[in-house]
């Protein structure tokens, strides 16, 4: 059975097909939550938030589009309205993580093996994103995590020019390249 | 690490983090936690809450017919015979206001005399100022 046609089974009040869609897409929502909200506690308790309130919502969802970005544009919204009404908490910086020495040793860099390399790649990325402003970390979770086109992003961005969504995506991008470029340029003698 | 070099990493996590999110799945505590707040409340609808109502309230009814109208009028009598105690009662009654004006206690006999207890007293009130003068002063 289709997304959609479980999303109107569960508008009806079809729990298991609730259950099916939470079991199809409930990583992914937790993933762009994460990403959105920069903080695993918080994250969770938004998308529990998330699908409570979808299933409220679910009786204006139209079956003839896809249900995935429909779901993402609910969880978007939610998460980028609630972390706007949080007050700004400090992103971990990657200074701290480097003094910690949990996150970026540049041990791990220097090791022989190419997923050594990676995965410290991968953390340092994951750690300059959090310190992006929320309109890219927005951007980059829904392109990302949530696998979303640029017209979906535009549409779930309130119809921002999809030149607007190209732009940003590529200063995001840039900005992780110069803070990885900046945290290994360190690591050099 | 160049800067081509450093945006090819960036987009390889980035396209890392898309696969990943592609196989996440739900922590299974958050899971269940998601699943029980989305579960519907059972409310009866209308009817079953008005059904209800009925039978209970014929139920009550019921109950208060069989102690008026089917309870046997013998069954009340034949559980206790209360007149040997009314018997009894009586005779005691009788007894107590007969013979209860004709005892006579005496004058109470008090050892020792009034002076001791009296003495006693005084020292046990001026022990109790004394005690009440000192808590005040601390």
């Amino acid at each position: 059975m289709d997304d959609s046609a479980l999303a109107v089974r569960a508008a009806a009040g079809d729990h298991g097909a609730f259950a099916e869609l939470l079991d199809r897409h409930g990583g992914r929502v937790l993933a762009v939550a994460t990403r959105i909200a920069r903080d695993r506690t918080l994250a969770e308790d938004l998308c529990q938030d998330v699908w409570v309130h979808m299933l409220r919502v679910l009786p204006k969802y139209d079956p003839a589009r896809p249900f995935a970005p429909w779901l993402l544009h609910v969880a978007a919204n939610l998460c980028r309205n609630r972390v706007r009404g949080e007050r700004r908490r400090p992103a971990t910086s990657l200074d701290a993580i480097e003094e910690e020495g949990g996150e970026f040793t540049g041990a791990n860099v220097a090791a022989p093996g190419e997923k050594a390399e990676r995965d410290e790649i991968a953390r340092i990325v994951r750690a300059a994103r959090d310190r992006l402003p929320e309109s890219y970390r927005s951007i980059l979770a829904l392109r990302y995590e949530g696998d979303l086109s640029h017209e979906e992003i535009s549409e779930i961005l309130g119809g921002l020019p999809i030149g607007t969504v190209k732009n940003r995506l590529h200063r995001a991008r840039d900005a992780l390249a110069l803070k990885l470029e900046e945290m290994l340029g360190r690591r050099e003698p | 690490m160049n800067d081509r070099r450093c945006l090819d990493a960036v987009d390889a996590a980035l396209d890392a983090a898309r696969r990943d999110a592609a196989v996440a799945e739900l922590p299974a505590a958050l899971r269940a936690r998601i699943l029980a707040a989305a579960r519907p409340r059972e409310v009866p609808a209308p009817r079953g809450r008005l059904v209800d109502f009925v039978l209970r309230a014929a139920a009550v009814a019921a109950a208060i017919a069989a102690v008026v109208y089917v309870m046997p009028e013998s069954l009340a009598a034949a559980e206790f015979d209360a007149s040997p105690l009314a018997d009894l009662n009586a005779r005691i009654s009788t007894s107590v206001t007969e013979h209860l004006p004709q005892i006579d206690l005496g004058d109470a006999d008090v050892p020792g005399g009034v002076l001791p207890l009296a003495g006693a007293a005084v020292v046990l009130v001026g022990a109790g100022l004394l005690l009440v003068r000192r808590g005040s002063r601390s």
